[in-house]
């Protein structure tokens, strides 16, 4: 995890319970190199992963691939690949307290490369999991959206810019 | 990112503890660079929050170490019990640390902490090292304003760095949310 300073971008603690958050306008200018993305999460409903779509895209154009201690057996890893990051595979956010994500896009504002996302889920009641995840574009990400079936009150959504 | 407070051990300790943590920040992150004098090639830490010793901690992990194939296991209790990172010991290759990195989201919140552990203890050599992740979880209403890490039945040795940092969310006026 680097220890370069975040520049705050924004932040949502949310009110009430919903069902996609979304960052925009995200500088690409180069101000800053990458971004992390940390959330604290609670869900309603049934579990469900926790999605990352950048710039709108709803191509089939993400994959990832990950490993997850569940606590018990053998650790599964694998691949998931579909029309968004998938945050977590086994973990997800919990209908009591909260779970945590962090999340860092690589040279998020680069237009050569396919973006690459690092991303460590934690819920002590269910799994730590850590994953690589592709976005294959070489567009600029100005935008990320978050989506669950719904997110409860509660939880947190901060951006931060790291400069190089 | 600010720096709250580093730590250089220039003697050896048998813990560290980060206390009256300022409650302006939004996240807290605490990265070790250590060395137990334990003779193993490896310690276990101990994580306790505000000086709470009960039964409230529980962790899950998956680790890939020197002993065999990766593993994953789940703890509950006392941080006694749930001792589980490791760092790097003196009976390990000489002048190496281990490395261990903390995030701590919403401490000043009321709610159960959630936080997140990597770690690593590479020693050059094939057979002693280990690096695993972490789930923790601190069940408390209170806001943790204090942190003590303290490797099993030894000292932190000289040359040790402790670091605390605290995150502070905000807006730059430019991205929206929605």
């Amino acid at each position: 995890m680097p220890t370069a300073t975040y520049t705050p971008l924004a932040t949502v603690t949310l009110a009430s319970a919903t069902g996609t958050v979304t960052f925009s306008n995200i500088p690409t200018s180069g101000t800053y190199r990458d971004l992390i993305l940390i959330i604290t999460a609670q869900r309603t409903g049934s579990p469900v992963n926790v999605g990352m779509r950048f710039n709108g895209d709803s191509g089939s154009n993400y994959s990832s691939v990950f490993m997850t201690g569940t606590g018990s057996g053998t650790p599964p890893s694998g691949t998931v690949s579909g029309t968004n990051v998938q945050l977590d595979v086994y973990p997800y956010p919990p209908s009591s307290g909260f779970n945590n994500y962090i999340v860092q896009i690589m040279d998020y504002a680069a237009t050569d490369k396919h973006k690459s996302v690092l991303v460590r889920v934690n819920d002590a009641g269910n799994a730590t999991e850590a994953s690589a995840a592709r976005w294959a574009s070489t567009a600029a990400v100005n935008s990320l959206a978050l989506t669950l079936s719904n997110f409860n009150t509660g939880s947190t959504f901060s951006l931060y810019g790291v400069i190089a | 990112m600010k720096l709250i407070e580093s730590k250089t051990l220039g003697t050896a300790v048998s813990g560290v503890e980060f206390t009256s943590i300022p409650q302006t920040f939004t996240d807290l992150v605490l990265q070790v660079s250590g060395r137990s004098s334990t003779g193993s090639s490896r310690a276990d830490i101990f994580l306790t929050i505000n000086g709470d010793t009960g039964s409230n901690y529980s962790i899950r992990r998956l680790i890939g170490f020197d002993s065999g194939s990766v593993q994953s296991y789940a703890e509950s209790g006392t941080p006694t019990q749930t001792n589980l990172i490791s760092i790097t010991g003196n009976g390990a290759t000489a002048d190496t640390f281990g490395n261990l990195g903390f995030y701590f989201p919403n401490y000043t919140s009321t709610t159960t902490k959630s936080f997140s552990v990597d770690n690593t203890a590479e020693n050059n050599s094939s057979s002693a090292y280990i690096m695993g992740i972490f789930a923790g979880r601190y069940t408390t209403s209170s806001a943790i304003t204090s942190i003590k890490i303290e490797p099993q039945s030894s000292n932190f040795m000289t040359g040790s760095i402790l670091s605390l940092y605290g995150v502070l969310k905000g807006s730059d006026g430019i991205v929206t949310t929605s």
